[in-house]
């Protein structure tokens, strides 16, 4: 038996998925990550005289219980791994909470942001085989592997995520890295938007760590609610952390994508939808939930930043002008949305209708987007889980053996 | 001191003769074939403007990549290493202080298996000042 092959059958590979907002991490085979972590980690640090220990508190539960001096930090950073401590205790805490099993059993695939860091990338195959000892690594750009869970190996991938949007071409499994357009029009720059409609509207985000009680008042109505007793002290980035899940959740439910460019007298035809924040204040919102939205299609609606940006149609037309005239036909026809943020009410509508103008008139178009919601928010995983349970993936993982043989370069010869 | 080899044996040896390499060549940065598997007509013209995509990819990126007069689409590029593509068949370019080396690869060898052979020789070459 040649060092690369796995018996894909007896021990089952692990899929680990990095993103800004959550780790997805599961079993390769499986349709979907059993763990969804995220990537904000609650930090507290005790000075005894010379030392100093610092504790870390990982996923949702242990993140939402206020402590005092916890502050919140991400391991993330442009979408590639940027404070490793960080991000090895949350590799412990999948392990030893979520997987429950010794590392040393189980294969590893990661998936990698498209323009990650060769630096980045041997650092992490090198704590991959040092620290957790695996018997076989490998890496994937998540565009490839979203490409994959839609079935498909060559497609344009429209990657719209927390930090930012891309396009990435994807030719037979292999991103053409000198056609990738970003954009920093994703999720949180939606959040940031409309945390500031909700400032300037007068509406005061309380979390709701901090609510006891609440009464039902009117809409519009000043809220009336009353405060926990005994509450720490908590940091500001640990009390701003909560304040944003709450914009988060409005940002999730209210806001819509227009189906046509945004025309004032259209969208105020539309009803109003009610919301209720956590204080018990609550409000119709009509007009807003497509305004704020409008900017991902149109920047020119972006308040104070100057219109430079690209909006979503065009970040996909660039990316396709930026390749090889021959390829081109089959990106077009092959348009993949994945990402969390794609899953915004009638982002992909208004997307199918921008591209569809936006096609050179003899190129067929085709609007590949996975209906469920997770589907589209795990797709770099799904790909993954697919691929790690390939016969033919596993004369190419790089093992153990190889690994100490080469070193840590051999990432970049087998993992293009 | 290393055994005496000539530029062929070099291709017949350690590209070919390992069974993870198709067809193997060796030119220098100017695109002057100094030994190739028999048969593969490459030009000087298609290595020189390989040798420069290392430094400048526009032209590959427009053009694409062309070998023996069959074109790849140009993947990747970085300063040491070039990858092309075309159907189940690829290519793989690495660069040492005065040359090229291509390798040819196509179903059922895989393209890290290729990429690995051909930078194996290419660090071998560095490290004797080629």
């Amino acid at each position: 038996m040649s060092g690369g092959v796995y018996g894909g059958d007896e021990v089952g590979a692990l899929v680990f998925d990095p993103g800004y907002s959550s780790l997805r991490a599961g079993y390769a085979g499986e349709d979907s990550p059993k763990f969804d972590i995220p990537s904000w980690v609650g930090v507290t640090e005790n000075s005894n005289g010379n030392e100093t220990e610092k504790k870390y508190f990982v996923d949702t539960v242990a993140l939402h219980v206020p402590r005092k001096g916890c502050e919140v930090v991400n391991y993330m950073k442009e979408g590639m791994i940027e404070d490793w401590d960080t991000f090895e205790k949350v590799l412990d805490y999948a392990y030893e909470k979520c997987i429950k099993s010794d590392s040393q059993y189980h294969p590893v695939l990661f998936s990698e942001a498209t323009w990650n860091a060769r630096g980045k990338r041997e650092r992490l195959c090198e704590l991959i085989f040092e620290k957790y000892q695996v018997p076989a690594f490998f890496l994937v750009k998540s565009a490839v592997l979203a490409a994959f869970a839609n079935g498909r190996s060559t497609g344009l991938v429209l990657d719209s995520g927390a930090t930012h949007t891309s396009a990435i071409p994807v030719h037979d499994g292999y991103v053409l890295q000198h056609a990738i357009v970003k954009s920093p029009l994703g999720g949180d720059f939606l959040l940031n938007q409309a945390n500031n409609f909700l400032k300037e509207s007068g509406v005061d985000i309380i979390p709701s760590y901090m609510i006891t009680d609440k009464q039902i008042v009117k809409e519009g109505d000043r809220p009336k609610w009353t405060k926990k007793n005994n509450l720490p002290e908590v940091t500001t980035s640990w009390h701003n952390y909560m304040k944003r899940e709450v914009v988060r959740d409005f940002q999730q439910t209210m806001l819509h994508c227009s189906e046509s460019p945004y025309e004032e007298e259209m969208v105020t035809s539309i009803p109003t939808e009610p919301y209720e924040f956590p204080s018990g204040y609550n409000s119709e919102y009509g007009l807003e939930r497509y305004k704020i939205t409008e900017s991902l299609f149109d920047p020119s609606y972006i308040k104070g930043v100057g219109s430079t940006m690209l909006g979503m149609s065009h970040v996909v037309s660039t990316s396709i002008g930026l390749c090889d005239i021959d390829l081109r036909p089959s990106l077009y026809s092959g348009v993949i949305v994945t990402g969390g943020n794609s899953l915004l009410n009638g982002f992909v509508d208004r997307l199918n209708r921008d591209l569809a103008s936006r096609t050179p008139p003899n190129m067929r178009f085709k609007l590949i987007a996975a209906t469920g919601t997770t589907e589209r928010r795990f797709g770099s995983w799904i790909g993954g889980s697919i691929l790690a349970s390939l016969g033919s993936f596993q004369q190419m993982w790089i093992s153990k053996q190889e690994y100490d043989e080469s070193g840590k370069s051999q990432v970049d010869r087998k993992c293009p | 001191r290393y055994p005496e080899m000539s530029w062929d044996d070099y291709i017949s040896k350690q590209l070919t003769g390992t069974g993870l390499v198709q067809k193997g060549a060796i030119a220098g940065l100017d695109g002057s074939v100094w030994a190739v598997t028999p048969g593969w007509a490459l030009t000087q013209a298609e290595c020189q403007s390989l040798a420069v995509g290392f430094t400048n990819n526009s032209g590959l990126v427009e053009k694409g990549m062309h070998l023996a007069g069959e074109k790849f689409f140009f993947l990747s590029a970085t300063e040491d290493v070039l990858r092309g593509k075309k159907g189940n068949k690829g290519i793989h370019v690495a660069k040492t202080n005065t040359a090229i080396i291509i390798g040819l690869y196509e179903d059922p060898i895989q393209p890290g298996q290729c990429a690995t052979t051909v930078e194996a020789l290419a660090d071998y070459l560095k490290g004797c000042n080629f």
